[in-house]
């Protein structure tokens, strides 16, 4: 494909970036332009407030499941933990779950995987925040980096560990990651962080929230610099900013706006390599989002959302004059473009004292535009469609049961049935065991079935390579999940968390070199096909102790065996057997904060690369919290890897060093 | 005009019965309520019990509302001459207050904050006027939480125009009692839900005291579903607050409030000045808690009966 066609940008996507900016401004205008409330003469306090009947606010169909009672193992990331953890990057949080792998593939590519499986793209966890997708339909998985997200800005995570369908939508597959932002009224006035640390770390982030009566709302700006490795050409600049309006219109109804956008060049390419010499790859990653919520008469509720997401990667190389193809410079196009347009309704219906009904429909459209990899200039769509239902039934205060399935429809795929299934039985106050049934499907992503990336090896295109081509006819991968879990509160300030799984996943979309249907000699691709399947066995366990509530300590231990019909053991040796993380946090006193925490893991490779050898990282944080005049302050050391050297993702290029920084935050009115 | 001359009228009058009020004769208690509600006729009937187990009557109860006091109550007091006027609620008190009676007065039934705004505008007539407040000692609702969650020891507020006059006495007596208290004012029900997130971000629960601004039946539902959604729980101030969402409430019953009238009126009559008792806060009081709020957030707060008697089990903490 001519490059230069390639470099005039088209007109279509630069209005509809305009369209979706002059779709945020106005929320934040709206904002500031409340009325100051009147002063008015207090009446003096009746005794019918104590008195008066109130309406049942928290009516059956309002209130949460709690943690006992839910259909699945939960682990949950608190800030309190995100902070003690050292974390710079939100990927890292996630090495306290037990059963989680996170590794740097180079300085801006995370992979998280959760009962291995996962390559580069780990596409097979589902990973929401506030309820929308960050799932990326091009090439699948996440780009944490393109996250327009501080890690000041969460409130919690939720790490569903297990598939479930049926409450978090389409590949909600081996585990899924549910991030909760801070509400726009939790952080009046502003906040100011800056990081500086070894190989490049500069980090800022700037926020101010403000609001008046039912209308309040955050803008967070922020910068995020490092040079990846150190040794190779992935640093990465990342400006993002985010900004979340929530109102209450009316007593019964919660609207909620919010909106994202993450830019800057991402360092790609080797030395020495003459088509992927180093190079800047621009990512722009931008999403809008409106979440309505309204609460019935009778106690039920119903909520809508919609959301845009926007991720582009522009990266085009014309690699240096290849001496093998007579000195012919070989264009190359990365560019991807994805889209997704996403809406979802849902409905909660208490049906008398222990039933509760949840059920909902929605729609999504992804538009993937790969011109590189897909072999079309056009973008390509997928429609997909899903119906859910569930029901939680506390058949006795001791026992509950949940059920549900979630039917779906892609135009790829055509239709599919994800059900579940969990009973809940406390056998005695504080301790209750769970066994569940869950199933679900992964959709493949759009170069898995509709991949085709021909590179030119000459002016005409006579010679060329192939490096992709998707046979296509896929069907969505399942998983059919059983589990045996253990809830119980030991003591008071100890809480454990046991869980046996059984994960049968069939239909294993795995790619390969396939050969195409073409005349030339060399007529060998990347094919992918559902291939494989994996029986994925073993335990996790959780504890929690909380003698203070500045003192924590949280273990998690994972056993996994992975058996599977694999080749080269790509599947089976893709998750370590054993991984032990270790989170302890005290407060030594006058707001001196030390933190530790440790990983361990046995050897694993990630899917198609080298193994890495047994692991073993220490991270500690010492922080202080101060006051100057009217802002509270903290300032942290952070060392990461102290232990030294640490393959993170394979041996050959990702080796993570130790690594320091100190931070500094105000929060003031 | 016409509040002002009948003012002066019963003034006149009543200065007059005051000097001249015989001491032997069985004392008429003159008892206010704001209207006939079922409340009141709940704490009456208490009241009414708790003087029939006296075998010497030496208390006669005439009821009536705001309405009938107004319109010929100063009157009819001339006649009757009471040696007491008692009021229920705080529109009643209101009423009687405003004509500044030279009468003791015992205002019952009503928030602490309201008899304070009444008695500070009732100026020099504050040596006859005492009170039984509808609302629990701070220190109550502080033992409370530590008795059924013992290790949520930060407590959040949020406190209005009303409630905020106490806040020093509220810090101090939190102090007391080694309970780490973070206050947020606002002045406006607008600002409930931002304050309610700030308030709620370093602590474990929300104490929720009433406030005529900001803390009532309007804003319930918002503060109850902010909190939840922020997963803290609520102590309340009612039992309606618990039915609709709030974790647990210790609270005074209407025959709880009764009872102790009745009681406090016979201790008058068995001291040699007949004086009142010093304003304070219901001895009798309720626990009510929400088992469904309280699985749904996994606490385990105990149950009510065996929280009241616990918090029962100290009553002289409970002094003001």
């Amino acid at each position: 494909m001519p490059v230069a066609n390639e470099l005039s940008r088209p007109v279509i996507p630069a209005a509809r970036r305009l369209f979706h900016v002059t779709l945020a401004v106005p929320m934040f205008i709206m904002a500031l332009s409340v009325p100051p409330a009147g002063a008015a003469e207090p009446p003096l306090l009746s005794e019918e407030e104590f008195l008066a009947e109130l309406p049942v606010v928290l009516t059956a169909s309002r209130l949460a499941q709690p943690q006992a009672e839910a259909p699945a193992a939960v682990t949950v990331i608190d800030r309190q933990m995100i902070d003690a953890s050292g974390a710079r990057n939100l990927s890292e949080v996630f090495r306290m779950v037990p059963g989680f792998q996170v590794g740097f593939e180079n300085g801006h590519r995370h992979v998280v995987g959760y009962h291995g499986l996962a390559d580069e793209f780990s596409r097979r966890l589902q990973v929401l925040i506030d309820g929308r997708s960050v799932y990326l339909p091009s090439f699948g998985g996440v780009s944490w980096s393109d996250l327009p997200l501080a890690l000041d800005d969460i409130e919690r995570i939720e790490v569903i560990r297990g598939p479930n369908a049926v409450t978090y939508g389409a590949n909600s597959f081996l585990a899924i990651i549910n991030i909760t932002t801070r509400h726009s009224a939790a952080d009046r006035g502003g906040f100011v962080r800056a990081t500086a640390g070894s190989n490049g770390i500069r980090d800022g982030v700037l926020r101010m929230a403000s609001g008046n009566g039912d209308v309040s709302y955050r803008l967070t700006t922020g910068y995020q610099q490092d040079n990846g490795y150190g040794q190779r050409n992935d640093s990465r600049r990342i400006t993002f900013m985010n900004g979340r309006m929530d109102t209450r219109p009316g007593e019964r109804d919660d609207i909620e706006l919010q909106f994202g956008y993450n830019e800057g060049p991402r360092g790609r390419g080797y030395a020495g390599s003459l088509e992927n010499y180093p190079h800047d790859q621009e990512i722009t990653s931008r999403f809008q989002q409106i979440r309505w919520r309204h609460r019935l008469d009778s106690g039920d509720e119903v909520a809508a959302q919609f959301y845009y997401n926007h991720h582009e990667s522009d990266e085009q190389v014309l690699s240096l004059p290849i001496p093998a193809l007579g000195g012919f410079q070989v264009p190359i196009n990365y560019d991807i473009r994805s889209e997704r347009y996403d809406a979802e309704v849902q409905h909660t219906v208490g049906l008398g004292e222990s039933l509760r009904l949840v059920w909902g429909a929605g729609a999504r459209l992804d538009l993937v535009e790969w011109p590189g990899f897909l072999g079309s200039t056009e973008p390509l769509d997928n429609r997909y469609y899903r119906l859910f239902a569930s029901i939680e039934w506390r058949a006795t205060p001791r026992l509950v049961l949940n059920a549900g399935a979630m039917a779906e429809n892609s135009a790829i795929t055509g239709s599919d049935l994800s059900p579940r299934l969990a009973v809940n039985y406390q056998f005695m106050p504080g301790h209750t065991l769970r066994a569940g049934v869950s199933s679900a499907t992964r959709q493949p992503v759009i170069i898995e079935e509709k991949g085709n990336a021909r590179f030119c090896l000459n002016a005409t295109c006579s010679l060329f390579d192939q490096s992709f081509y998707s046979s296509g006819n896929l069907v969505p991968e399942r998983i059919l999940a059983n589990e045996l879990g253990y809830l119980g509160r030991l003591a008071p300030t100890l809480t454990l968390d046991l869980r046996l799984f059984r994960d049968h996943v069939t239909r294993l979309i795995t790619g390969f070199d396939g050969f195409y249907d073409d005349s030339l000699p060399d007529n060998e691709a990347t094919d992918f096909r559902n291939r494989d399947k994996a029986m994925i066995t073993g335990s996790e366990l959780q504890l929690h102790w909380q003698p203070e509530r500045n003192s924590r300590v949280i273990l998690g231990y994972a056993n996994v065996r992975i058996e599977s019909n694999d080749l080269d053991a790509v599947y089976s040796e893709s998750a370590p057997r054993n991984s032990v993380s270790l989170l302890g946090l005290h407060e030594l006193g006058d707001g001196l904060l030390a933190s530790a925490a440790f990983y361990y893991q046995d050897e694993m490779r990630f899917v198609d690369e080298h193994p890495i050898g047994v692991l073993r990282r220490l991270d500690l944080r010492l922080a202080q919290r101060f006051h100057l005049v009217d802002a509270q302050g903290e300032a942290a050391v952070v060392l990461q890897n102290v232990l030294g050297k640490q393959v993170s993702y394979n041996e050959e290029d990702s080796i993570a060093d130790r690594a320091g920084f100190l931070t500094i935050n105000f929060r003031f009115r | 005009m016409v509040c002002a001359l009948r003012r002066l009228i019963a003034l006149t009058a009543f200065a007059a019965v005051f000097v001249s009020w015989p001491a032997a004769a069985a004392t008429e208690v003159l008892v206010v309520v704001a209207q006939q509600s079922p409340a009141y006729e709940e704490a009456l009937a208490a009241l009414r019990a708790r003087l029939a187990n006296v075998p010497d009557k030496v208390l006669a109860l005439r009821v009536m509302t705001a309405e009938e006091f107004s319109d010929s109550g100063p009157r009819t007091t001339d006649r009757i001459l009471p040696g007491l006027v008692v009021t229920l609620g705080t529109d009643a008190a209101a009423t009687v207050l405003q004509y500044k009676l030279p009468i003791p007065t015992y205002c019952t039934f009503l928030p602490q904050a309201a008899y304070a705004a009444l008695a500070n505008a009732a100026g020099r007539e504050r040596a006859h006027l005492s009170a039984l407040y509808l609302d629990q000692p701070f220190i109550r609702q502080l033992r409370l939480i530590r008795l059924a969650l013992p290790e949520r020891s930060r407590v959040g507020m949020v406190l209005g125009p009303d409630s905020r006059k106490n806040e020093r006495e509220l810090r101090r007596i939190a102090a007391v009692a080694r309970i780490v208290l973070r206050v947020e004012q606002i002045s406006d029900e607008k600002q409930l839900v931002g304050a309610l997130h700030r308030v709620l971000d370093d602590t474990d629960i929300l104490l929720a005291v009433p406030d005529a601004l900001v803390f009532n039946r309007r804003t319930a539902q918002s503060m109850l579903l902010t909190t939840y959604r922020l997963g803290k729980p609520v102590a309340g101030y009612s039992r309606a607050y618990v039915t609709a969402g709030a974790l647990f409430a210790v609270y005074s019953t209407p025959s709880q409030i009764g009872r102790q009238i009745g009681e406090e009126l016979l201790a008058m009559q068995n001291k040699a000045d007949r004086s009142l008792p010093a304003a304070g806060y219901p001895r009798y009081f309720s626990v009510e808690v929400n088992e469904r709020v309280a699985h749904s957030l996994g606490i385990e707060p105990g149950r009510a009966d065996d929280l009241a008697r616990q918090l029962a089990g100290n009553v002289t903490e409970d002094s003001p």
